[in-house]
């Protein structure tokens, strides 16, 4: 009696919506949906949507990556063609702190 | 005005057609959405989107199918990254079920009642809709789209990319699913 009982629960509920009507949105829909349209054009919502374009995004990557290593390669460039600050700073030491400057003082 | 004659007017940007397209559809796409989300707030909201992305894509569509279908097609995308976006905030930490909006404590999300069933039916209803949100994505669209948007196998084959065998199966199982999980419920409810 209860599993008759329970099919035909089961049943009522699936046919529940058999005679379903149509529901309606709020009313001036379309107003809405311009409203939002227009949000979306704005300014900076266009300026974001330009740029998160993968056919945008990728290529402004791929630029920048190219700027970085190219300013890497100009100024390791640049180093070469000066006196090696390694070399400055060694010759300071050799200076300051020889041991002949030391006794020359001494004397 | 013929359809063929709305997407050409619609693809030239004309207003009056953006107007008639959505005055002729927005029954359609709104209870789409209404019976996937479940929510009249989301549904309204989705139902927005759905027609500004018919506006800005419409240079895209072919004229292959249906405007309907067509709309149909975004409506269902749309429906269910909502409901997958949902699920993935529940995951990560926003514990909607528990608490709503407002921080009150709600235990358990509210039972959905569609504006459009009738009084006598409103309780079974609310169960049956509360086991389709619990079926899998592709059997809630195919059941919807056929048992409460009341679309042919056909069309809800195109809708959804897939054969029309494919959709019988998938309704099959979907029916199969619900008889289980609305089983399971009364039983629950008898002990």
């Amino acid at each position: 009696m209860d599993e008759l009982n329970i099919n035909r629960l089961i049943d009522d509920a699936l046919d529940s919506v058999s005679a379903i009507e149509r529901a309606n949105p709020k009313p001036f829909l379309y107003t809405r949906v311009m409203a939002r349209m227009a949000e979306k054009r704005s300014f900076w919502s266009k300026a974001a949507m330009f740029f998160s374009k993968p056919q945008i995004a990728l290529p402004a990557i791929a630029l920048l990556v190219i700027i970085n290593i190219s300013a890497m390669l100009w100024s390791s460039k640049e180093q070469q063609s000066t006196i090696p600050a390694s070399t400055i700073e060694s010759g300071y030491a050799t200076m300051n702190y020889s041991f002949d400057n030391m006794t020359t003082e001494k004397k | 005005m013929s359809e063929q004659a709305l997407i050409m007017a619609l693809k030239s940007g004309e207003s009056q057609a953006y107007k008639q397209l959505v005055t002729l559809n927005e029954s359609l796409v709104y209870n789409t959405c209404l019976s996937i989300v479940q929510s009249e707030i989301e549904a309204e909201d989705i139902t927005q989107e759905v027609f500004v992305k018919a506006f800005e894509s419409i240079q895209s569509f072919k004229g292959d199918s249906k405007l309907s279908t067509w709309l149909y097609k975004i409506t269902v995308t749309k429906s269910l990254d909502f409901l997958r976006s949902k699920k993935r905030k529940k995951r990560s930490g926003f514990l909607m079920s528990i608490f709503g909006d407002n921080n009150e404590l709600i235990i358990n999300p509210p039972d959905f009642h569609h504006p459009g069933v009738s009084a006598e039916n409103k309780q079974q209803s609310a169960i049956l809709f509360k086991a389709i949100s619990q079926l899998p994505e592709q059997q809630k669209t195919a059941y919807i789209l056929t048992r409460i948007e009341n679309l042919g196998h056909k069309e809800v084959s195109e809708i959804m990319n897939t054969s029309v065998p494919a959709i019988e199966s998938l309704l099959q199982r979907a029916k199969n699913n619900l008889k289980k999980l609305l089983e399971n419920y009364y039983r629950q409810e008898k002990e």
